[in-house]
């Protein structure tokens, strides 16, 4: 029974919409300037550290986790966008709009997750192979010289920083299913990146290390990790399981976003 | 066509739709009237499924709003001219709209045209004008070329020309033998507007009829001068009728026909200088109806 409009042309619909508000493209671009421009500047910082480092820092030094530390902030700029797509909808109504012409909420949701997906997954592997060859040109020649992209752990690493960026920007979007307000899902988005880091903190250390690795950026940053170890030496999950547990997070909110969505009026 | 069938929607502590059953039928004009607050926008709303029915439902042409194949082909509506994100152009939106439903990107400019907003059509949605905004939404119905149609207060902000423009409008697409319900909580625009009444108050259904009927079966009221008001008076109110001074020394007589009146004061030898009956207004059948259903009535007259 064809029920419903296509699943294809509402996502059509839906990429007609993304690219046509200036939020989402001037969200994309910063996510995209972020990412190599912070990256670049980040590893000539660091390049002109390298001297005064100490022979065990510059030992457990990842170049490309620094090369990629643009990531750090871009992660804002996604769960921005993320939010945006469905947040925008609620504070315009434009929503019940939307609705009319698609009364399949779970087939409008996947349309959006899917074009958001799609491009932050598209633009943030594109930054992120650009960042490490800003960086491999930059540490070319010293003792923290990139990993060539042959080796396997550095091509994944690369990968992953798309998709950390991707999951991240869904992880955003399911916070505005689930808040249906910009100002709302940005915060919490922002809070749970840079607040909670900070009452960890003032935890006593043992608790810090069994929490710390749970923390979003932390999973980024294990997920680019190509020697099992981060910046500050806290103990982290290993890449594969630190992909698991953020994507688990994704399921979260991504389900409660739909399930809230399915029930509530629009 | 319409079908509403008990349709009731609670809020918290209030029932804003209330067992509502009507039908609204193709090939006419059905006003959807009722004061601000009866339920008329959530009506709306549970026939294209955005809310959720505590009880009973709407169907389109038979069929429930979210079983529709392609909506926009079907039910084209104009809820609130305002549900357009502010930041894209009138023609983008309309693109993603016409996109989703598989209807032809050619419409578009259709649409725009027939409106007569295709010179701002690049323009964002959100710098227009409520004018330009109602014109925006009613190009948004038109896009599917749908058999039925809704509008809630399609009136609201539009300029004495633009009020001419769309009631042509609806008669045009009503002699075109589509369904066509508008809502609206001013009888004057509907005694011109629609064919078929509805009304409703507090959510409740109340009548309905076509307008000629709405104001036939209503009690009128009789206009009498004569020589000797004071002695009709006391006939008149002996005779049970409701009697009001007017100015220039008449009588609004209500509870008796022309006829009666007439005869009484033959009866009484008073010369009648005039004698009018005066057809109950929609406005009057309207207040005499929902009077007890206004959301905010005035207490504090009661009170008194």
């Amino acid at each position: 029974m064809n029920s419903s409009p296509s699943l294809m042309s509402v996502i059509r619909s839906e990429w007609i919409k993304f690219r046509s508000v200036r939020s989402t493209v001037i969200g994309t671009i910063i996510m995209f300037v972020l990412t190599i421009g912070l990256g670049l500047l980040i590893s000539v910082a660091v390049k002109g550290h390298l001297q005064s480092m100490t022979p065990v820092e510059r030992a457990t030094i990842d170049p490309i986790q620094i090369a990629m530390g643009g990531i750090l902030f871009a992660q804002f700029a996604v769960g921005v966008i993320g939010a945006l797509v469905i947040t925008s909808e609620f504070s315009s109504t434009s929503i019940r709009t939307t609705l009319a012409a698609v009364p399949s909420r779970l087939r409008l949701v996947s349309a959006k997750a899917i074009v958001l997906s799609a491009v932050i997954l598209v633009v943030g592997e594109i930054a992120s192979f650009i960042a490490y060859f800003n960086g491999a040109a930059v540490f070319h020649g010293t003792v923290a010289a990139m990993p060539s992209l042959a080796q396997g752990l550095t091509l994944r690493s690369v990968l992953l920083s798309g998709l950390y960026l991707t999951l991240m920007g869904l992880f955003g979007f399911g916070l505005g299913l689930i808040l249906r307000q910009s100002a709302g899902a940005i915060s919490t988005y922002t809070s749970l990146l840079l607040i909670i880091p900070i009452l960890v903190f003032l935890l006593p250390s043992s608790w810090q290390n069994s929490i710390t690795k749970f923390e979003p950026s932390v999973l980024g940053q294990a997920m680019r990790s190509t020697n099992g170890v981060v910046r500050g030496g806290s103990p982290i999950f290993s890449t594969w399981t630190s992909t698991a547990i953020l994507a688990g997070y994704c399921a979260a909110v991504l389900s409660a976003g739909i399930i809230l969505m399915q029930r509530r009026d629009a | 066509m319409i079908s509403v069938e008990h349709l009731t929607k609670k809020f918290d502590d209030t029932t804003a739709v209330d067992d509502l059953s009507f039908e609204v039928k193709p090939g006419v004009i059905t006003g959807f009237l009722g004061p601000n607050g009866s339920g008329k926008s959530t009506t709306m709303r549970l026939i294209l499924g955005l809310d959720r029915p505590t009880k009973g439902r709407a169907l389109i042409n038979g069929k429930p709003y979210h079983s529709l194949g392609a909506p926009l082909k079907e039910v084209g509506a104009l809820l609130d001219a305002k549900a357009v994100h502010p930041g894209r152009s009138a023609r983008n939106h309309l693109l993603a709209l016409a996109v989703s439903n598989n209807i032809p990107t050619s419409r578009v400019d259709e649409v725009l045209n027939f409106v007569g907003i295709e010179s701002v059509a690049k323009k964002r949605a959100g710098d227009f004008s409520l004018g330009m905004s109602q014109r925006l939404g009613i190009a948004g119905a038109l896009l599917g070329d749908p058999p039925v149609l809704l509008f809630d207060e399609p009136v609201n902000g539009l300029d004495p020309e633009g009020i001419k423009w769309i009631r042509e409008f609806f008669r045009q697409l009503a002699d075109e033998g589509r369904t066509v319900l508008v809502s609206s909580h001013l009888m004057s625009e509907m005694a011109v507007t629609a064919d078929q009444i509805i009304v409703i108050g507090r959510g409740k259904f109340i009548t309905s009829g076509s307008v000629d009927d709405l104001t036939k079966n209503a009690a009128g009221t009789v206009i009498l001068r004569s020589a000797n008001n004071t002695k009709l008076n006391q006939i008149l109110l002996e005779a049970k009728a409701a009697v009001s001074e007017i100015n220039d020394e008449g009588l609004r007589v209500s509870g008796l026909s022309a006829a009666a009146i007439g005869d009484l004061a033959f009866g009484a030898g008073v010369a009648v200088h005039e004698l009018t009956p005066e057809r109950a207004s929609l406005e009057e059948v309207f207040m005499e109806l929902t009077q007890d259903s206004v959301e905010y009535s005035q207490h504090a007259k009661d009170a008194k």
